[in-house]
């Protein structure tokens, strides 16, 4: 039994019958908008129109975060957290047969036109130790973190020891790291392998040209990274980045997100498949 | 003579109505939001009063307005249920009910009240504009 999930930074746009679109074609269970600026009551009535399956969560979140899922309204809980103005966690109670129990961290960094990325980064080292501190308190809670980071997969707050510790390696992702005698916990991030071109040119989720020395063109700051516990209910092939809706494409002849009719932020997409375990670890 | 073996209990205990109050009331909670698009939820909470009774909250949500809740109607009763009364907000009025029968249509009437029916068209008309 899937339980899937899409993320997007609409960036304040209206997008309401791309939402719609969205949600037909892939039916995600949990639904995450960010800097989303819609009428939660509006965009109900238009998920709701032939079945009613949506509902919003009513809690207000970290910055323009809003969340939709089809689950039952108590199945879903927000947890105190008075660092709001980043990230949210919420707590996702997966009712039998699937009978499990989510840590969802919901993220949205500021991005690098108002902050520097050693200050995007220095954020990550605070959100992870609030979210070590969360999996302390939720033992036999499993967790997901997902968002806009506006980091990189490589970038330290990523995969630094003292940011989320998230690693490519799948297999490693099973293991603590140890490092000066102190074991850490490794997350598992399977976006690496979207910088890999799509046919339409697409490598990454945001597109950004600077007139700087380094700069990399494609990120992939819209990510989901994934507590070891979850992998043998996760296969790669079932995140992908979505690059069309309905068949009207988000990008452009290039590949690169159409920020003039749609957002500047690629969405994701991604499941787990709870009822039966998908790969052996 | 009773021997300390005797089973002095009655035979069984036959219960003829298995509906509550609570029941009912949580069955029409779930029958509000499909009619709202889920804009407008019902909760139902119970919990024991300070006088010994139990007590049914009925609620109105709306997720959109940041959970903004206002409360319908309070039932209050004692363990045998019935008499039980049932304390609405608008317009402000307590119910006093004998049965069952009784009950339903006393929620009926509230819940199909035109106080109601304007709460929920508010709830709505902000929460989509």
């Amino acid at each position: 039994m899937k339980c899937s999930f899409v993320v997007w930074n609409i960036g304040r746009k209206e997008l309401y019958s791309s939402i719609e679109n969205l949600v037909r074609e892939y039916e995600p269970n949990v639904l995450v908008l960010i800097e989303s600026e819609l009428l939660s009551g509006k965009l109900l009535q238009i998920l709701n129109s032939e079945e009613n399956k949506f509902h919003c969560f009513g809690e207000s979140l970290a910055k323009q975060i809003q969340i939709y899922f089809t689950y039952n309204s108590e199945t879903v809980n927000k947890l105190d957290n008075q660092y709001d103005g980043a990230y949210s966690f919420l707590t996702l109670n997966l009712p039998y047969p699937m009978d499990i129990n989510l840590l969802l961290a919901i993220v949205h960094l500021p991005n690098k036109k108002i902050w520097n990325e050693e200050s995007i980064n220095d954020e990550m080292v605070e959100f992870a130790i609030d979210l070590k501190n969360r999996e302390k308190e939720f033992l036999n809670y499993h967790t997901i973190v997902m968002g806009d980071f506006n980091l990189n997969p490589f970038e330290r707050g990523i995969v630094s020891k003292i940011g989320l510790n998230a690693t490519m390696d799948r297999c490693e992702a099973n293991k603590n790291r140890t490092i000066q005698k102190k074991e850490y916990k490794y997350f598992y991030n399977p976006m690496w392998k979207h910088y890999a071109p799509l046919t339409n040119g697409t490598q990454g989720t945001y597109y950004l040209y600077k007139s700087e020395p380094i700069q990399y063109l494609w990120n992939i700051f819209d990510q989901v990274i994934i507590g070891p516990t979850l992998l043998p209910y996760f296969n790669d092939e079932d995140l992908i980045i979505i690059t069309s809706l309905d068949g009207v494409s988000l990008v452009d002849l290039n590949g690169r997100p159409n920020s003039n009719v749609f957002s500047d932020h690629l969405p994701i997409y991604f499941q787990f498949n709870f009822q039966e375990g998908v790969t052996d670890d | 003579m009773i021997n300390s073996y005797d089973d002095l209990w009655p035979k069984e205990f036959k219960i003829e109505d298995q509906r509550t109050p609570l029941i009912i009331l949580r069955e029409q909670a779930t029958l509000l939001g499909p009619k709202t698009n889920n804009i407008v939820e019902a909760k139902v909470q119970s919990s024991s009063s300070s006088s010994g009774l139990l007590q049914v909250l009925f609620d109105l949500v709306a997720p959109a307005l940041n959970n903004y809740r206002i409360r319908l109607f309070t039932v209050f009763h004692p363990i045998e249920i019935f008499p039980l009364l049932i304390r609405v907000e608008k317009p402000t009025k307590e119910i006093r009910i004998e049965g069952m029968d009784d009950f339903v249509v006393a929620v009926r009437e509230i819940l199909s009240g035109e106080e109601t029916i304007k709460i929920i068209k508010a709830l709505i008309l902000q929460s989509t504009s």
